[in-house]
């Protein structure tokens, strides 16, 4: 059974961006959402690390525990998605999250929040698979198309990946082993838990 | 409808207590289908191995040692 | 219960936030920068102008979901990587974009410019129909009433002032068959006034590396360096500049690779490094002798190599001696040990290759520079080699093929030159007369005399008429996809247009030219909309001179048209459409790509243009997944044996399947698999020593196993091997060299029948002694922060008439010697991930423009503190110019206390005001900013006339 994680390696990422866009070309996101983002620690310092981060679809999302309307839903391959059309915009979610997935497009001139919006790791949402409902609402459906998100897919040094935990775990281990020793997992544990971590070898001495 | 789940949350938040237990899992939303019956004729079995082949494409080492 | 599941989330944030400090006051970084300090821009406002919405529906209303997708296969348009994209066309409209995972260029990565490619399908900010300023203001007309009026206006100039007075700025994104009919074109107008971005970007690597080893190119590729042992960036900032490039290189690292990084700023790339040292800005040559110093100190250079394949190291090393550790220490700032270890790590890591870009190239030395770094390479044998090599990353996705092929005031297509056998030859190509277009000039000696150069096209119109080298000043300039505010002295350029008599801008975008005439003037001006390269097809070269051919995605949007439709048009009103097209099939005043990559490949023998037919390319294009991503050569499939993209040199006809050639001069290789050596081209002997090759060093199984110069019909009778030429080729090749003999002959019996090289075998030129300095040596930027070196190593001396306008050198140094007191700080600039070139296209991008909406500067902590500035603070930064700029001050140690570093993509502020109401109505980038080189100072490479932008001054106040 698949179940599908997102995986940034920060000894790949360059904060090249090319995630972010290709996030914006699949699911046509409107200007000042940004369902995904590149942080840099350490930014200009020696040891300047960058990672991509987006909802990182966790095993025990505190997005659903805390939703009041329960619009929430995590499919079979254990990506979190929700219904727009029960989200009521409260933000809660957003104050739960620990990645600061959850986003809000201002909805008319009065700056309401409108409905939630947050990576659905290319997996649309609860409307007919790769219809235009679900496209306008919740962007592009690759899973149903059997591809992987377009981010991982596209990520120019291929530090993204994206896809069944195993297998990823298992590209980024062959990875790291070469290296001989492991980049910084950003999230993994807090997102997956234990469970499913890849055992990256120990950190080593960095010039 | 919303608005009152809403108002309940609210009331819940501020009493500290809830009369309606938050479990995860008890989706109120429209149903969705699963991911490979619109284009794998729901066949399961063919889609993971249609992903687990793409899945590939994010390992260089694949096309270069 | 909710509470408790409340707390829990809290715990983790806390948990998050502590590990990873996302809002900790003491990272900030850029994005967390831009971000904040963007409030002002206004998300809302932005949203306003490029409309909202939940999500915004863009393309599904013209495409309904019912028609079938087609799949375009075409390339990214935003730099030299080559990276292919597979666009999905649903009536019409671009509809998705798909990765090319087949491709072994980038294996379906992209950056944030490709991955967000799609956006020109729909894009709103598009110059969409000709227009005209009138009374200030841009007005809408027809294309008739614009060729019309456009021709005449020209023809009345030409007429009254010569053909000399037009200057035709080209692009480096045509692809190479528009920029090969644009050369023709201008020839055809009477002039060699035309130029493109190759000029400002890598001119001097050009020239400096041709006359090193032959050809003005990118050895290797980028995919070669996942076989280096040690990459050595020097002023190359590829993880911002050549992203996927990265891909290749960090892939490197895995196997162990080390990555040393030598820059003043400390760029995405060093924090990618095993080894990063900083240095003064300008210094490169210091340091790289200083690197050679301890590599012949400690006998670490390859004697064999040197012996058989380089002339004139000896005239290197007593260079080098004298730049001993203290002496670069202080010139360059860089301490002794710290280069022992880049050199052992180069010495002890083979092969080792060394990558440069901008940061060597743009400076007034900047032809020295890029030979300093090949001689380091030359002396560790690591030019000719798998692995090693000079993997110069050219910058836009064709500007390698405008260099080959297009718009240069010095050449005709394929660096032929102009002399009158260049003229000559072409001639024959082009199916006209020679007289026929020596009439065209305004006298011979202008035909074979280089035209001004694009850095210095004001100085065309702003100098004294006696003294500018050539009949009239300019009047009239076309600028036809190239920016404005990428070329120096902006404030300067804002005289030079007022003083024009005509201004055209063609381009998709109405660009910064657009907004600076109509703050300039009231009238003059002519805009016309061109296709991008997803309207058209043609092929582009990449920057490891790979040809990858193009399909049309969609139709052009709006009223644009491909710009060989606009050649077509207006050669029509000049009166050499006929001329143009000779052997080029015209439909609807389309001139067919095809038929003008033939006709390049029939004329362009110096550099192997010859063998990639349109036909071969399309066949790699459906066969990348054959491709193997470490050679880049073809196993099995209908491309076998051949290399991606036919990388030039790909020799001799089509026919003769030459398979093209991945890393140049590579001796272990057969010249039939791509092999080759360094070239012959200045000579066979010079002072009494031999410039050929030593004895056994030749290509792999040529039948010639020593040196000897290139082949011409004599040296052909002379070894007896002209009776392997055929009957027909005899009769093309009587009198004729391998670069004129149309049959393809020569070049067949040379390399199929003797596997020797066509352009001889000779050594490399450590000493180039045509240049100004032909050992290269330290000589300090015109406008420098050190009086005391300027004293010491001072620049060359002023120039009366090259390329037909007065260079200054000292007179503009002496002046400026103690330029620090008022200006403390170099300036320096670069790129950044987001944007390309001069930046309009990609800030008209909103998924672009929305990651970068401030021009910055940055400063470091303590030359901010020293100001009063703050973090996100407005600054004025003032340049000897007289020029000041608006710009958000970022306060990071990237760059050292006495540095600052401007990224120079933005335009549509001028010197604190926002130009919006400059341009035409609805086709302003959505993200405005300074530009970079409204304020950048005078300063011209001594070769090539490129433009000094790295070595600069400025102060920095608040404001
Ligand atoms: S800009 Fe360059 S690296 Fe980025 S996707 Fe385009 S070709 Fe590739």
């Amino acid at each position: 059974m698949a179940r599908m994680k997102f995986l940034c390696d920060s000894e790949r990422c360059i904060e090249c961006n090319g995630c972010v866009t290709a996030c914006k070309n699949e699911n046509e996101v409107p200007w000042g959402i940004s369902r995904r983002r590149v942080v840099t620690l350490g930014d200009g310092k020696p040891g300047e690390k960058s990672i991509s981060v987006a909802c990182m679809h966790c095993s025990d999302a505190p997005c659903m525990a805390v939703c009041p309307v329960d619009c929430f839903y995590r499919t079979d391959e254990g990506v979190v998605l929700h219904d727009k059309d029960l989200c009521i915009g409260c933000g809660y979610c957003f104050y739960a999250c620990p990645f600061g997935a959850p986003q809000f497009p201002q909805a008319g001139n009065f700056g309401q929040r409108g409905k939630m919006d947050k990576c659905t790791f290319c997996a649309g949402g609860p409307e007919k698979d790769g219809s235009e409902e679900e496209r306008k609402k919740y962007g592009g459906n690759r899973l149903a198309e059997g591809k992987l998100p377009l981010c991982a897919e596209m990520c120019s040094t291929k530090a993204l990946l994206a896809g069944d935990a195993d297998t990823i775990s298992e590209i980024f281990r062959e990875r790291a082993l070469r290296r001989g020793k492991g980049g910084e997992l950003w999230g993994w544990k807090q997102a997956y838990g234990k469970d499913g971590a890849p055992d990256a070898p120990k950190q080593g001495g960095k010039p | 409808m919303k608005t009152l789940a809403f108002m309940l949350a609210a009331a819940a938040m501020l009493g500290a207590c809830s009369e309606r237990p938050q479990t995860v899992g008890d989706y109120r939303g429209k149903k969705d289908a699963k991911p490979y019956e619109a284009n794998f004729g729901g066949d399961k079995a063919k889609w993971e191995a249609a992903l687990r082949a793409r899945n590939q494409n994010q390992n260089e080492y694949k096309r270069a040692e | 219960m909710l509470t408790l599941k409340n707390k829990a989330a809290a715990t983790r944030r806390a948990r998050l936030t502590r590990d990873v400090p996302l809002n900790a006051p003491e990272t900030m970084d850029r994005r967390t920068f831009l971000k904040r300090s963007g409030i002002g821009v206004g998300v809302g406002a932005v949203a306003a102008q490029i409309g909202s919405g939940m999500m915004r529906p863009a393309t599904a209303a013209d495409a309904p979901a019912s028609g079938k997708v087609e799949i375009k296969r075409t390339v990214c348009t935003h730099c030299s990587v080559g990276c292919a994209i597979d666009a999905e066309v649903r009536n019409g409209v671009w509809v998705g974009q798909e990765p090319v995972f087949d491709s072994p260029i980038n294996l379906g990565a992209h950056c944030a410019k490709g991955a967000s490619v799609r956006e020109h399908g729909h894009g709103e900010m598009r110059l969409k129909y000709p227009m005209k300023l009138v009374d200030g203001k841009y007005q809408k007309i027809s294309w008739d009433q614009a060729l019309k009026e456009i021709s005449e206006k020209l023809l009345a100039i030409r007429k009254e002032h010569g053909p000399d007075a037009v200057y035709w700025i080209g692009s480096s994104k045509h692809n190479n068959e528009q920029s090969y009919l644009l050369r023709k074109f201008v020839s055809f107008w009477g002039t060699n006034n035309c130029d493109h971005q190759a000029r400002i970007c890598h001119s001097t690597t050009v020239a400096g590396v041709a006359n090193t080893w032959g050809y003005g190119a990118m050895t290797n590729s980028y995919n070669d360096m996942q076989n280096a042992k040690a990459i050595f960036f020097m002023g190359s900032n590829a993880a911002e500049a050549h992203p996927v490039a990265m891909q290749h290189v960090l892939h490197a690292k895995e196997a162990g690779a080390k990555i040393i990084v030598g820059d003043p700023r400390f760029t995405r790339t060093a924090a990618k490094a095993d080894q990063y040292f900083r240095f003064r800005s300008g210094t490169d040559i210091p340091v790289i002798w200083g690197i050679l110093h301890h590599i012949f100190k400690n006998g670490w250079e390859d004697k064999k190599y040197i012996d058989d394949r380089v002339y004139g190291m000896d005239k290197v090393r007593a260079e080098v001696d004298k730049w001993t550790p203290e002496k670069v220490q202080e010139v360059a700032g860089v301490d002794g040990a710290t280069l022992l270890k880049v050199a052992e790590t180069m010495a002890m890591n083979k092969p080792a290759t060394i990558v440069w870009c901008m940061g060597q190239t743009q400076h007034t030395i900047g032809n020295a520079i890029v030979r300093a770094f090949c001689c380091l390479q030359l002396a560790l044998g690591n030019i000719g080699k798998s692995g090693g090599g000079a993997n110069i990353f050219r910058g836009h996705d064709n500007v390698q093929g405008a260099t080959d092929v297009g718009p240069n005031p010095d050449s005709l297509p394929g660096y032929y030159g102009i002399a009158a056998g260049a003229w000559k030859h072409w001639a024959r190509v082009w199916g006209v007369d020679y007289e026929w277009i020596k009439g065209r000039f305004a006298s011979e000696a202008m035909m074979t005399k280089p035209g001004i150069t694009v850095s210095r096209w004001i100085d065309g119109v702003l100098e004294k008429n006696e003294l500018v080298d050539q009949g009239p000043n300019l009047k009239a300039v076309i600028y036809w996809g190239m920016a404005p505010n990428s070329q120096t002295r902006g404030k300067e350029m804002i005289e030079a247009m007022k003083a024009l008599d005509l201004l055209m801008v063609i381009d998709p975008y109405p660009s910064a030219t657009a907004a600076m005439a109509a703050m300039a003037r009231k009238d003059g001006v002519y805009l016309l909309p061109a296709a991008t390269q997803f309207e058209t097809t043609g092929s582009c070269t990449a920057s490891n001179r790979s040809l990858q051919w193009r399909e049309k995605v969609i139709e052009p949007l709006f009223e644009s048209k491909p710009d060989h439709v606009i050649m077509y048009l207006l050669a029509q009103k000049f009166g050499f459409e006929k001329e143009l097209t000779k052997n080029i099939k015209v439909t609807n005043d389309e001139p067919s790509m095809e038929d003008t990559l033939r006709e390049i490949n029939k004329g362009t023998w110096t550099i192997g243009y010859t063998g990639q037919s349109p036909e071969r390319l399309k066949l790699h294009m459906q066969h990348m997944n054959t491709f193997d991503v470490k050679t880049l050569k073809a196993v099995g499939g209908p491309c076998d044996g051949e290399y991606f993209g036919l990388p030039w040199p790909c020799y001799g006809a089509p026919e003769l399947k030459h398979p093209g050639t991945p890393n140049l001069y590579d001796t272990s290789k057969h010249v039939m698999d791509g092999g080759g050596n360094f070239r012959a081209n200045f000579g066979v002997e010079r002072d009494g020593v031999s410039l050929l090759a030593g004895d056994g060093s030749a290509s792999k199984d040529a039948d010639l196993q020593f040196g000897y110069p290139e082949f011409d019909h004599v040296l052909l009778k002379k070894l007896g091997w002209w009776d392997d030429l055929t009957e027909e080729e005899k009769k093309e090749a009587e009198g004729k060299n391998w670069k004129t003999d149309l049959s393809g002959g020569i070049q067949r019996v040379v390399m199929k029948v003797h596997g020797c090289h066509p352009f001889g075998n000779a050594k490399a030129r450590a000493l180039v002694w045509n240049f100004p300095d032909g050992v290269p040596i330290h000589r300090e930027p015109l406008f420098s922060p050190r009086p005391d070196m300027v004293a010491q190593y001072p620049t060359h001396d002023d120039k009366k008439a090259f390329w037909r306008l007065p260079t200054l050198y000292k007179s503009v140094q002496e002046k400026n010697k103690d330029i620090a007191k008022d200006f403390p700080l170099v300036l320096t600039s670069g790129r950044l991930v987001e944007y390309e070139g001069g930046g309009e296209e990609t800030r008209s991008n909103p998924w672009l423009a929305e990651l970068q909406q401030d021009m910055f500067i940055e400063i470091n902590p303590k030359a901010a503190n020293d100001r009063g500035i703050r973090n996100g603070d407005d600054v004025w930064v003032k340049t000897p110019t007289g020029a000041q700029l608006k710009v958000k001050a970022m306060v990071t140690e990237r760059v050292d206390a006495g540095t600052c570093f401007m990224p120079y993509h933005f335009s549509g502020r001028w010197m604190g005001e926002d130009m919006l109401k400059y341009y035409p109505e609805g086709a302003h980038p959505i993200v405005r900013g300074e530009a970079a080189n409204t304020g950048t100072t005078y300063g011209y490479d001594s070769v090539t006339m490129m433009q000094e932008t790295k070595t600069t001054v400025c102060q920095v106040v608040r404001a």
